[in-house]
């Protein structure tokens, strides 16, 4: 049980999510207690050993997923709106009216 | 919050966790492409997200898992990541991780790189708190033996 408070508490610390009360607890037992110490130390030097394991998106990635993302979503909203619009207004409107809805959407889908 | 602010601020840990379970950067580029589209094309669920940062990595984990179930690939061993040289116990550490299962290893970093709690890593990985606890427990246990070892 109070190894398992132990671990939790330097987990909590060591993560920089402790809150006052378990900082003065983490304090307190770093005074009192060797073995709560001990493991503290090896939870510190195991988050700055895994920390190597963070890696930064090269520039290039960088561009290349924003741009894929946003293209890929307007082909996305112009294929919907020809899929569902489309037969709606040719349905529902008279043909001249319609053509010219179908231009100004298509307008508005390329100006994003 | 505007996509290219969310972008901007999580694109590195995301890509960052794909590059650790993945070596394939093209296969972490196209899991980053899906993500993101995914956030983009949600950004109305926005206000119920607890914490935007687990979201996104859920929705990249899952991505992960997808396509490695959909191509029959598995995690590439640690052993074949480019890492900074300098760290002398750098190999070992990819050794006693190589050692843990998946999930195991998803859990370590999450705790240690990204912060998570065990309750972000269940929603995450879609398992039981007590499941990432104990393998939590385990892990870091191995971990620690490990780190005595090569402090002796």
């Amino acid at each position: 049980m109070k190894a398992e408070y132990y671990e939790d508490l330097a987990l909590t610390y060591v993560q920089g999510n402790a809150s006052l009360e378990e900082r003065i607890e983490v304090f307190r037992l770093i005074m009192e207690d060797p073995e709560f110490r001990e493991l503290l130390l090896q939870e510190v030097e195991l988050a700055k050993q895994l920390s190597q394991f963070r890696s930064s998106p090269p520039p290039s990635i960088k561009t290349n997923v924003y741009r894929s993302v946003i293209s890929t979503n307007q082909q996305l909203s112009s294929a919907l709106t020809e899929a569902v619009l489309t037969p709606i207004y040719n349905a529902s409107l008279p043909k001249l009216v319609s053509s010219l809805i179908i231009n100004c959407q298509r307008s508005v889908c390329l100006n994003g | 919050m505007r996509f290219e602010e969310i972008y901007a601020k999580y694109l590195e840990p995301v890509y960052s966790y794909l590059k650790f379970k993945l070596a394939d950067e093209y296969l972490v580029e196209e899991i980053l492409q899906e993500t993101f589209l995914a956030v983009y094309r949600n950004l109305d669920q926005l206000e119920n997200v607890k914490s935007l940062k687990t979201w996104i990595l859920t929705i990249a984990h899952h991505k992960m898992v997808d396509h490695l179930r959909m191509h029959k690939l598995e995690e590439v061993p640690l052993d074949h990541h480019e890492l900074a040289d300098e760290m002398v116990t750098d190999l070992t550490l990819r050794e006693v991780l190589k050692q843990l299962d998946p999930t195991a290893t998803t859990i370590i970093y999450g705790l240690y790189v990204e912060q998570l709690s065990c309750q972000e890593l269940a929603e995450m990985l879609d398992i039981p708190v007590g499941t990432v606890k104990s393998k939590a427990y385990t892990a870091r246990t191995k971990l620690r033996n490990w780190l005595k070892e090569v402090k002796l």
